[in-house]
């Protein structure tokens, strides 16, 4: 799978470097990032938690930032693993100088998928990856807004948008169109003891997508 | 006499299906029984650095973890059971199959952990634990791709990824020379993609050490318990066939995906000696997506040559086989001896050349899968022709009819002897294709298709095929590289009431046996169609048996039945005689009873039966008892033919395509039960049209099999099909005692390209002159190809 996008920022490029090389702003701004801990220079460890459709995973990975080339570019290499499927991913990530206070941010890289998530449901895991990215430059976008005085209105607009509001947590309301990969969901509850109660949804940031499946299969 | 035979009887397995009583596998519950989950390689190509189940054991309810580690070395895994040679007489490249591997994993899906416990989901959570470190390598899945240089290595010993390369038929030279001289050559690249069989009830299997008797049972949806005991016996555990019972309960469908002896079988049955427990392992439905043999998955490159009139002088193809990682039971045989020798199809082509590179990819395997081979021969073939007629302008049925071989019923004129190895057996091409462009209004379509006006495009396709069924004289197969015998056995016990049981070795999972067989001995006996038990799939009840595939139930595991019921009323006879003070000869068998010719003097089965088994005035050195074992080895395949039409009509705007009508004439040889071969064919086509319009496995470049879900693998539906229109012809098979040819596969075989076929013209006739719109045949793709 391909992942690819690019976004503008009101602040300055070094600025942004200084914010993308921060462990807290990272897990901060990563979605389903529950914990994310320093094992090394350049070398963290995350815990996530996705839930994509009907496949719920916790994921625990490592993120490696390589080739730095301060403030310009830098290369993520990230490996996620859970029990519903691995993630492989090379990120380039270039950083663009706009002028005072104004910066670009672009990534291009591959991930690939293996396990579960990579035979069910693949085909519509790009539209999450998009929906993952906003994401991500929403909560960029709000950490500088947190930590800058000048903010430009649009872009509060914005944020208020995909952050303030978020979509209605969803519950699935007919378990016998849940496929059997949501029991390998390994927290909180191992299958051996888990009942017959829903899942809630514990992070609401892939509405669109469990929207989309549902209307895929009548769900509703 | 014919009672039964001929008849539409309702199936008399149907009452414990439908009322919910079938007892499938899974069904099955023995005491103290332990479940398996199989922990599986999420990876296409990867190597093992470590494994660490020590989280995994500690968790309750855990009975026991194995690795590969842990299998005895002297257990190298599940064998082939054919062998096919490289041109230069190079035995085939075979590596193992291990029941758990030991350091490499080569497929998504391959076996890396068996974990025991008390239930399947705490099997399945303890899995979880199970800590495994992969170094990931690049992987190929195209078994073109495969045959490159460069391309990643499945196994280290195999240069080229190639299994083998094999040849048939005519001399290239001749064929190429002959090619040279035609008017009009016709060329086509396509693939025939690989497919899930998608059996409804997924693969199951439960192994039971009984230390009491020293004594194993394995139950497992099984198209084959005997072939199964003798491979998992003799090939892959070392524990003598007696000492082994196999049985192969209801199954829920097979396809062809249940012939083949899985690591499963073996694990489960090995390992309930040592945990002492019997222990069930059951696949889920994304294990069936990864695990049950897949198939078809051809790369094909051929050539057909025509003279000015349309007559064919010649055919070359070159195929490229997907093996998969390792090799299943019969997957070598399927795209040569299955596949290469139909290649003459229905037609006189004098010069024929099949060149075939089977390769290894980090893919599921692939094996037979509903006509295993012959589909992808008539789609080659019939897709050509089909092709050929839109190059030259001419009547695609007319092109056919003027190719047929002339008719030959095999008793006054010879079987035909074909450019590739075959010898049919009886054939009467034209009638039904003639019988099929009767069924469709063919020159009012033609008229309709040209009138068209709507933003649809219509368009007919045909596919007139041939299969060798009935499979197989085991002397013949045995030449041609089979490990097995191919004959069956049938057993015969007539109790002393002259009520009749029946066991046979052939397998009824979907097919009708109980039934359709029960028929047959009803009628030759002459006695009620209740008073006849047809018992199958326990190796401990039938003494030895070859299963189903190949449509060869009826045509040999029928013609076994037949011998033993004769061998029955022969001995009968002479008892009849001795009660009635008469000679043999001068007596008359009809309706269940013996009657002295020109007498009212008769004997009746039932008291015959008595007297077999109480003696007491008894001819002189006749044994008593009425029971008789036969086995039937047929003396040459069967050749089922037919024809099919489809319509299709193609929405512009989308790309969309409606399968209208969908007309098949089928030939298979006399008809036992017309209602059961009816339901194999309209099966049959499901499955053909499925992999036209709707199916395709796709594995993406690092390996990943990306729709194993039914979210994402499109399976045909109701509603996407018509109602079919079927008929038949009938052209006795002149060798087997019941003159019948096979139907299970026919409509698999036959369909794929006649829909296939009709999109095509219905573009042509539309003006975009494409030769090829890959399978599955998605909107997108037809859009694409009309823009």
């Amino acid at each position: 799978m391909n992942v690819k996008g690019n976004h503008d920022f009101n602040v300055s490029r070094e600025k942004l470097w200084s914010y993308l090389m921060d462990p807290e702003v990272l897990a901060k701004i990563t979605p389903g990032v529950t914990k994310l801990k320093t094992i090394d220079t350049d070398t963290y460890q995350s815990i996530s938690d996705i839930k994509i459709g009907p496949v719920k995973g916790s994921f625990k990975g490592k993120l490696n930032v390589q080739d730095t080339n301060e403030p310009a570019s830098f290369v993520i290499k990230m490996e996620q693993l859970s029990k519903i499927g691995n993630a492989h991913a090379t990120i380039q990530m270039e950083l663009a100088d706009k002028g005072a206070n104004q910066s670009a941010l672009s990534f291009d890289g591959k991930a690939k998928l293996s396990g579960v998530i990579a035979r069910t449901g693949q085909r519509v895991l790009s539209g999450v990856a998009n929906k993952l990215t906003k994401e991500v430059f929403a909560a960029l976008e709000q950490h500088i807004e947190e930590n800058q005085e000048d903010v430009a209105d649009k872009d509060k607009t914005l944020v208020e948008e995909t952050i303030s509001t978020p979509p209605p947590v969803e519950t699935p309301q007919d378990n016998t169109n849940v496929v059997e990969v949501q029991e390998i969901a390994i927290e909180p509850t191992p299958i051996a003891q888990q009942t017959q109660t829903p899942t809630q949804d514990n992070t609401s940031m892939f509405s669109a997508f469990i929207n989309s499946i549902k209307r895929l299969f009548g769900m509703n | 006499m014919t009672k039964y035979i001929g008849k539409s009887v309702k199936r008399l397995e149907d009452k414990r299906f439908i009322t919910g009583q079938g007892k499938y596998t899974d069904d099955i519950k023995l005491v103290n029984m332990a479940h398996a989950y199989i922990l599986r390689s999420p990876y296409a190509h990867a190597t093992i650095n470590s494994i660490d189940t020590s989280e995994a054991k500690a968790m309750e309810g855990v009975v026991a973890i194995y690795t590969g580690a842990d299998i005895p070395e002297a257990i190298a895994g599940v064998p082939c059971g054919w062998q096919v040679n490289f041109k230069n007489g190079d035995i085939m490249k075979e590596p193992p199959h291990p029941l758990l591997v030991r350091k490499k994993v080569r497929h998504v899906g391959d076996g890396v952990a068996i974990v025991i416990a008390d239930s399947k989901a705490i099997a399945k959570d303890a899995s979880e634990l199970i800590d495994i470190d992969y170094d990931i390598h690049d992987a190929v899945t195209d078994p073109k791709a495969a045959a490159q240089a460069g391309a990643p290595l499945v196994h280290a010993d195999v240069p080229s990824n190639t299994c083998f390369d094999w040849e048939l038929g005519n001399p290239k030279e001749e064929v190429s020379a002959a090619m040279a001289s035609a008017a009009h050559v016709t060329e086509l690249e396509f693939a025939n993609q690989r497919v899930v069989p998608n059996a409804i009830e997924p693969r199951s299997a439960i192994g039971h050490y009984d230390t009491a008797h020293d004594r194993y049972t394995l139950y497992t949806s099984t198209q084959n318990p005997h072939l199964t005991r003798l491979l998992m016996c003799a090939f892959v555990l070392g524990i003598p066939e007696h000492k082994v019972r196999v049985v192969g309960p209801d199954v829920g469908g097979g396809f062809g995906s249940k012939i083949f002896h899985y690591t499963e079988e073996a694990l489960v049955t090995f390992f309930s000696k040592i945990v002492g427990r019997p222990i069930k392992w059951t696949a889920d439905r994304s294990e069936a997506f990864l695990t049950d043999a897949h198939g078809r998955d051809h790369v094909t490159h051929a050539k057909m040559g025509f003279d000015a009139d349309g007559k064919i002088v010649a055919l070359q193809a070159y195929t490229y086989a997907n093996m998969g990682a390792y090799l299943s039971t019969f997957a070598p045989a399927v795209p040569t001896y299955l596949h290469g020798t139909l290649l003459q199809g229905l037609y006189t082509t004098p010069k024929i050349n099949v060149d075939v590179t089977a390769t290894f990819t980090h893919t599921n395997a692939v094996d037979a899968y509903r006509g295993a081979g012959r589909p992808e021969a008539t789609y080659l073939l019939e897709r050509i022709i089909d092709l050929a007629a839109l190059e030259m302008d001419m009547d695609p049925a007319e092109l056919r009819l003027k190719n047929f071989i002339e008719p030959f019923d095999g008793v006054e004129q010879e079987g035909y002897v074909t450019q590739v190895a075959l010898q049919y057996d009886s054939g009467n091409y034209a009638p039904v294709l003639n019988r099929a462009l009767e069924m469709v209004g063919y020159e009012a379509f033609r008229k309709e298709q040209a009138a068209q006006s709507n933003g649809k495009l219509l368009g007919i396709g045909f596919s007139t095929y041939i299969e060798a069924c009935g499979i197989a004289p085991s002397a013949v197969v045995g030449a041609l590289g089979a490990r097995a015998g191919l004959f069956e056995s049938a057993q015969v016990t007539v109790q002393p009431t002259g009520k009749v049981s029946v066991y046979t070795g052939s397998h009824s999972h979907g097919q009708g046996h109980e039934t359709t067989f029960a028929q047959v001995v009803a009628d030759r006996m002459g006695i009620a169609i209740e008073d006849v038990e047809i018992i199958h799939g326990d190796s401990d009840r039938v003494a030895f048996g070859m299963g189903t595939y190949g449509s060869r139930s009826l045509a040999v595991g029928g013609s076994a039945i037949v011998k033993s019921v004769d061998k029955v009323l022969e001995k009968g006879a002479k008892i009849a005689a001795h009660l009635l003070e008469a000679s043999p000869d001068d007596l008359d068998y009809a309706d269940g009873k013996w009657t002295v010719r020109g007498t009212d003097k008769s004997v009746a089965f039932g008291d015959v039966s008595l007297t077999a088994y109480v003696p007491h005035n008894y001819p002189e050195g006749l044994e008593p008892g009425m029971d008789f074992s036969s086995f039937y080895d047929p003396t040459n395949f069967t050749y089922p033919f037919g024809a099919h039409v489809a319509i299709v009509e193609i929405d512009k705007e989308t790309g969309a395509v409606k399968l209208k009508r969908f007309i098949a004439v089928d030939d298979v040889g006399n008809v036992i039960n017309p209602m059961i071969v009816d339901g194999q064919i309209h099966g049959g086509l499901a499955q053909g049209i499925g992999q036209a319009l709707h199916e395709g496995t796709v594995y993406d470049e690092s390996g990943q099999l990306i729709n194993g879900s039914y979210m994402d693998y499109c399976m045909p539906r109701a509603d996407d099909l018509p109602s079919f229109e079927v008929d038949r012809t009938v052209t006795p098979c002149p060798h087997n005692p019941l003159g019948v040819k096979g139907a299970g596969e026919a409509g698999c075989i036959g369909s794929t390209p006649a829909v296939v076929n009709a999109v095509i013209d219905a573009l042509w006739k539309g003006g975009f002159k494409v030769k090829d719109v890959p399978m599955p045949m998605t909107p997108e793709r037809v859009w694409t190809a009309m823009q």
